[in-house]
């Protein structure tokens, strides 16, 4: 068996912040300045009652919305969050009870940010491929809102909260192709430069609590990492697949910022039309940026069946991975 | 953005010059007059995270040098940071 992506929803939450807010608060940074730079115009904001597995409680009802599939059908959560509603029971138990699934899905947790996407697919294709599963609900969801510092104008400038909703479905092999390609990548040293160090066991000093439960996010190390990883990630993905970069169609990134993305672009060598960007809107919603931008990508045409497709998570950890897709299925 | 083409041919003096326009195109409005070399980087208007980020990225497009976040933190002046990326990061 292979796996398709059969469907996609996302959801944002109502409450908006833009870059005029932001100007208001920081004078020093206008508001074109900030849109120029991050390429993000609007960011939306969870509600302080609102957790992340309530952004993917809508999502996924969006999702069972526009589709035929019954939630019988389902037979395995996947939850990639880095805001779980507790440390424990796994967020994705809730869920399942909260959406009305049977009693036979298996349901976990993965803890992945700006990666968890690729690493969320790669489990799914797992399951499929190796008949575990044929119906798998991968939801991302974050509210990183939750961890930023009022003062911290970077993080807020850039994070914004969401969910999205993906079904991934097995099929049968089709001839072409037996199995997806994954290409992983994890570097540990860089953990204190995108972090949230209060929460787990290895607590910060009483004294420190407050702010350490917000996240220090060292840009500068995150930029200098992404620039060492995703190039060398590239190359590996596309050397496992067989291919070549001018053999894919388009390439769907972690929509970390606009300035980012497009220095990643030029480095890489791929033309612009081929790099698809939809952060304006929406902001760096970590695990759930790149199935946004496979939504409107489809919504908008840039995005149709049979086109090859590589996507790239790069983030928090440091974690990366790729993938490259015959759209939709997750084989090339 | 000041924009040069093939930096490797410009004469060493010049390029002390051509990394002060640039780096004031990277500061923006907020810069009213061209750097100078004895600047205090952290007295520079709009001198933050993503104009660290911008100068990482010039560094790499136009001199190809990486910089290391941690060897631009070390640097004082608009002096020294230009030193930096004219001896390839070192």
């Amino acid at each position: 068996m292979s796996a398709v992506i059969q469907h996609i929803e996302y959801f944002l939450p109502d409450s908006i912040l833009t870059a005029e807010d932001l100007a208001r608060e920081f004078p020093e940074w206008p508001a074109e300045k900030i849109q120029s730079k991050t390429g993000i115009s609007t960011r939306h904001i969870a509600a302080p009652a609102v957790c992340a597995s309530d952004l993917a409680t809508v999502a996924a009802e969006k999702l069972f919305c526009a589709t035929s599939v019954t939630r019988g059908e389902i037979d395995f959560i996947l939850l990639c969050t880095q805001s779980p509603d507790y440390v424990l029971p796994a967020t994705a138990c809730i869920l399942q009870d909260r959406l009305g699934l049977p009693n036979h899905v298996g349901a976990m947790d993965f803890n992945l940010g700006c990666s968890g996407f690729i690493y969320g697919l790669g489990l799914a294709a797992g399951l499929v491929e190796t008949g575990q599963a044929n119906l798998i609900l991968l939801l991302t969801a974050d509210t990183y809102s939750k961890y930023l510092q009022t003062e911290d104008k970077a993080t807020r400038a850039i994070f914004g909260d969401g969910a999205a909703a993906i079904l991934i479905r097995s099929v049968p092999s089709d001839g072409r192709s037996e199995r997806s390609i994954f290409q992983y990548g994890t570097d540990g040293k860089g953990a204190p430069n995108l972090m949230v160090s209060a929460g787990g066991s290895r607590d910060a000093e009483p004294e420190g609590l407050a702010q350490s439960r917000c996240l220090m996010m060292n840009g500068p190390e995150i930029f200098a990492f992404t620039m060492r990883a995703v190039p060398h990630c590239i190359e590996q993905v596309l050397s496992k697949a067989g291919k070549v970069l001018a053999e894919i169609d388009l390439f769907v990134f972690h929509q970390a910022n606009t300035f980012i993305l497009e220095h990643l672009r030029r480095k890489i060598g791929i033309a612009p039309e081929k790099m698809f960007i939809w952060i304006e809107h929406c902001g760096n919603t970590v695990s759930s940026t790149i199935p946004i931008a496979l939504y409107e990508a489809q919504r908008q045409g840039r995005l149709t069946n049979g086109m090859q497709v590589m996507l790239v998570g790069f983030g928090v950890g440091y974690s990366w991975g790729a993938t490259i897709l015959r759209w939709p299925q997750l084989s090339c | 953005m000041s924009q040069i083409s093939d930096i490797s041919r410009v004469s060493t003096g010049e390029k002390h010059d051509v990394f002060c326009r640039q780096l004031t195109d990277i500061l923006g409005v907020q810069q009213k007059e061209m750097v100078k070399g004895s600047d205090r980087l952290s007295s520079l208007k709009g001198w933050d995270s993503l104009t660290i980020l911008e100068v990482m990225s010039l560094a790499d497009s136009a001199y190809r040098v990486d910089l290391d976040p941690e060897r631009i933190a070390r640097c004082q002046t608009v002096d020294d940071l230009t030193r930096l990326v004219l001896s390839g990061g070192e």
